[in-house]
């Protein structure tokens, strides 16, 4: 199926209140049902989002409210004094960095199998068996390799770590969408003198930029919210990322922040991805499902 | 550029000389081979011998293995993961059933799917901070309950050894449920509308429906839900121990395979480790590929 058809579900689909053939009748327990799960959903959020505005010395365990005076110091403090800003900046280059090497590195490699005929069948499915490798049994024989090479604690070993588990999936998306294009477009490249070379970079790839900016959006993401890599081989202070440093000042840890000030770096750990949703839904959507459904 | 004539067939190159494919693969192949293979390799070889942090040693046999399995922690954290295996079934139907509301059409159906997907976006190092919170015994949630059922209602959420597995399941129930309802929606939009609307002249209730047309044309998609989440179970879980419980309460009452592997990694049993290592790695590769061969949708 080609990738595109998944989501343009707003426009060549009936609309959804006039599922065909059977009468709209209000359906209560059906809105209760769901009413139900998106309250679920949202109200630890909302708690976070209430709990971070709310000024330390106000601050009570019981109190659902939204505060009457809200007020941005705890993200103040948690940005400058926790070191909450330093963490956004290491989550920002790790996420970037391993999301646009994954991208390039898969972007050739899914090219390259979207050419093959035969046995693409037991690729995908050496791809798909690379995905549910545990990460955790890799860590230790790749943390004696980064120590040999010395780039442990250093954003060189994180991020190449962090690219072969991102892989797979990179490569298993993209050599779907490859494997879509006309293949008479890189005949008449090749009739008209290109290399093959040349027909990734000037055909392939202009043609795939709404998949490339998926994989690149989706491996971002996925890296943004790993803990395991960044926790064994970036774990200092200096480099740890906000998932890291969430993970050391949970409640219950020793250290852990007062309750409104720790809600605050939860928040500028969620918030950014909450707003990449407004703004990317589709293509992280797309990116989300594609791999799935194909 | 000529115009493109012929026929457009997706798929076939079949004029592509296999050597122009070669060239490709070295970049991502050499980061594959470091990464995964390399490592899996040593695993392998490591857990027959006796093994520590610095210097290989001789071959033992299946010793590591029988250590590994007759550790009382690999029983416990066999036994949590079985029970975190409860989240597959119960956030797929629950999913479903939702999904079924929606694909129906309900007003703000997109809305309420929005809302439900949430969860998913943020990484579990966050939500299970919060959650950390929100279930403490001393949380809002406990105070909640004390506020309607009076003093000594509240919950040992994550402080019951019994109990706390459980509650790490709720949060991994909670997180996936609108991923769930995402996939299916996308699979059930790209069904035609005809064979509803046959299903409603041929008189079947909306139930009936769903149920017996629109659910097995989508089989595919929920084989692929069940293979994930038995790959998250067993492969993807370690952050919520990590941050929630820490493996605790008791000291190792939420310990799962995954957590267990961590901490002999890093106490440097390695022969041990390797050996659960690669019973893991088999275990989810295997369960990961339960899908059966004949699917075709």
């Amino acid at each position: 199926m080609p990738p595109t058809d998944l989501f343009s579900r707003r426009t060549d689909v009936a609309p959804r209140a006039s599922r065909s053939g059977f009468a709209q009748r209000k359906h209560p327990l059906s809105h209760i049902m769901l009413m139900f799960f998106a309250f679920v959903s949202v109200v630890p959020f909302y708690l976070m989002v209430a709990t971070s505005l709310r000024p330390e010395s106000t601050f009570q365990i019981a109190d659902f409210g939204f505060p009457s005076s809200p007020t941005l110091r705890n993200y103040q403090f948690a940005w400058n004094e926790l070191g909450f800003g330093t963490m956004a900046m290491n989550s920002l280059i790790f996420a970037m960095s391993s999301g646009l090497v994954t991208t390039s590195l898969g972007a050739a490699a899914a090219f390259g199998l979207s050419r093959i005929k035969r046995n693409a069948n037991s690729v995908s499915a050496v791809l798909l068996g690379l995905m549910a490798v545990p990460p955790i049994i890799l860590i230790v024989p790749l943390f004696m390799i980064a120590v040999r090479a010395s780039v442990v604690d250093t954003y060189y070993g994180a991020i190449i770590v962090e690219v072969g588990l991102l892989l797979p999936f990179a490569i298993y998306l993209l050599e779907g969408f490859f494997r879509t294009q006309p293949r008479e477009l890189f005949e008449a490249a090749r009739m008209d003198g290109a290399n093959p070379l040349q027909e990734f970079t000037r055909v392939a790839l202009p043609l795939a930029k709404p998949a490339l900016g998926t994989t690149l959006l989706i491996s971002s993401v996925f890296a943004w919210n790993d803990l395991l890599i960044p926790l064994v081989f970036m774990p200092s202070l200096e480099h740890q990322t906000l998932t890291v440093g969430l993970a050391n000042l949970a409640p219950g840890r020793t250290g852990s922040p007062p309750i409104p000030l720790l809600m605050a770096g939860i928040a500028i750990s969620v918030l950014p991805l909450m707003v990449l949703y407004l703004f990317a839904r589709r293509s992280l959507v797309r990116g989300l499902v594609d791999g799935a459904i194909k | 550029m000529p115009r493109v004539t012929g026929d457009l067939r997706l798929g076939g190159r079949s004029r592509v000389p296999a050597s122009a494919s070669l060239i490709w693969f070295p970049p991502a192949g050499i980061v594959l081979i470091l990464i995964f293979l390399f490592p899996i390799t040593q695993l392998v070889v490591s857990s027959f011998r006796q093994t520590s942090l610095l210097k290989s040693g001789e071959f033992v046999g299946t010793q590591n293995y029988q250590n590994a399995f007759s550790d009382p922690l690999f029983q416990i954290a066999l036994k949590n993961n079985l029970i975190l295996l409860s989240t597959v079934p119960i956030s797929i139907i629950t999913a479903l059933m939702l999904t079924s509301f929606v694909y129906r059409g309900v007003l703000f159906g997109g809305i309420y799917e929005s809302l439900i997907f949430l969860p998913f976006l943020p990484s579990v190092a966050p939500v299970g901070a919060i959650f950390a919170y929100l279930l403490s015994y001393y949380g809002p949630i406990n105070a909640g309950l004390e506020e309607v059922g009076g003093s000594g209602s509240a919950i040992e959420f994550l402080t019951s050894p019994n109990l706390a597995i459980w509650s790490i399941a709720g949060v991994i129930v909670w997180k996936r449920i609108g991923f769930l309802m995402l996939l299916f929606m996308a699979r059930l939009q790209s069904l035609p509308n005809e064979i509803i609307e046959a299903a409603a002249i041929d008189g079947a209730n909306w139930r009936q429906t769903f149920l017996r047309v629109v659910l097995p044309q989508a089989r595919g998609t929920i084989w692929f839900a069940i293979t994930l989440g038995i790959i998250e179970v067993f492969s993807w879980s370690f952050a919520y121990v990590y941050v929630m419980t820490s493996g605790g309460p008791e000291g190792t009452a939420t310990y799962i395979l995954e957590f267990l592997l961590y901490r002999l990694q890093f106490n440097g049993q390695v022969g041990e480790a390797s050996a659960l290592a690669v019973v893991l790695v088999v275990l989810a590769v295997s369960l990961g590929r339960l899908r059966p061969r004949t699917e075709a949708d």
